[in-house]
């Protein structure tokens, strides 16, 4: 047998065709003896299975499990809104504000009182009093020595 | 899980406190610190050593000492005399406002007056002239060093170690 009958037999068992397309598969059914058996076995499985088909019970019943989920439902929206913090709103930006000007404050201090030791003291004013004479200036770190060396001084 | 979250917000909350109070702890000291230093130490102690540097070997007849190694390694680091002796050393004590002077030899005096806090005012007198001030601020450890040229390509060199 074709598939396409066999598929159109078992449409017909399972009421999925319209009034024209039963009639004819009704008809072929009548005529052919290798569909009519099709149709018979169909039939007798859609009956086994719908007779012996094992039936679950829940431990409530329908109405009384949906009243529960109701009531919850219920009871969730009515629940009072938790309490805000009885602290006023403005105290949260405060103390953000303190902390962030905190951390600048204590960086720029930081970086202020290090300056000394990364650039080393300052040598504010050299004067040579001959003049003759000129001086040079720098600082090393490695021997944490000033030297001020001065040109065409000559004593010792 | 929503224990834990809880918790762990609580924690980062003390840490963010704490974190905050050591940031301002460390600010506030810098602060005390910079007023410190601004007001600063009055008095000065220092010792001041004249020292001659050379590449020949240590003249005999002459009363000439070995250089700290700290110092003769600073002073190879920055110029190119092998061999670096000590002259004089002498201590100096300088009241806060007031000038201390010292013979480091018979041509060469070193003249330090306070000006407050830790600001000083170095005077290198030569043969009685003033030959170079220095207005330095001071800080404990830092050498001052004033040197300059000698003959048959020798150098002298006046070093202030603030104490």
């Amino acid at each position: 047998m074709k598939n396409d009958l066999a598929l159109k037999i078992q449409a017909c068992v399972d009421n999925e065709l319209n009034a024209s397309e039963a009639r004819e598969v009704a008809c072929l059914v009548e005529s052919d003896a290798e569909a009519r058996a099709l149709h018979d076995e169909l039939i007798a499985i859609r009956d086994l299975t719908v007779a012996n088909e094992p039936e679950y019970k829940l431990p409530e019943s329908g109405e009384f499990y949906w009243s529960k989920i109701k009531r919850d439902i219920n009871s969730s929206s009515a629940r009072p809104v938790r309490e805000s913090s009885k602290a006023p709103f403005w105290s949260a930006i405060w103390t953000r504000m303190v902390a962030t000007c905190g951390v600048a404050v204590g960086i720029a201090l930081l970086i202020s009182v290090n300056r000394q030791g990364i650039v080393g003291p300052q040598v504010h004013e050299i004067e040579s009093a001959l003049d003759e004479m000129s001086t040079i200036t720098f600082h090393s770190d490695s021997a944490n020595m000033t030297v001020v060396w001065v040109q065409n001084a000559d004593f010792n | 899980m929503c224990k834990e979250i809880v918790l762990l917000s609580g924690s980062l909350n003390w840490l963010r406190g704490l974190l905050l109070l050591w940031v301002m702890a460390t600010g506030l000291g810098g602060i005390a610190q910079r007023v410190e230093a601004a007001e600063g130490k009055a008095d000065w102690k220092f010792e001041v050593q004249l020292i001659w540097g050379t590449n020949d070997e240590k003249p005999s007849g002459k009363e000439l000492k070995e250089v700290e190694v700290k110092i003769t390694e600073g002073l190879k680091g920055i110029f190119k005399w092998k061999n670096y002796f000590e002259v004089t050393r002498k201590k100096m004590d300088v009241a806060g406002g007031a000038t201390q002077r010292l013979k480091m030899s018979d041509k060469c005096d070193v003249e330090v007056q306070s000006l407050g806090g830790s600001n000083v005012e170095i005077r290198l007198i030569g043969e009685g002239k003033c030959v170079n001030k220095v207005k330095q601020t001071i800080s404990a450890g830092r050498l001052i060093t004033i040197a300059g040229g000698d003959k048959n390509d020798t150098a002298w060199f006046v070093i202030l170690k603030p104490l």
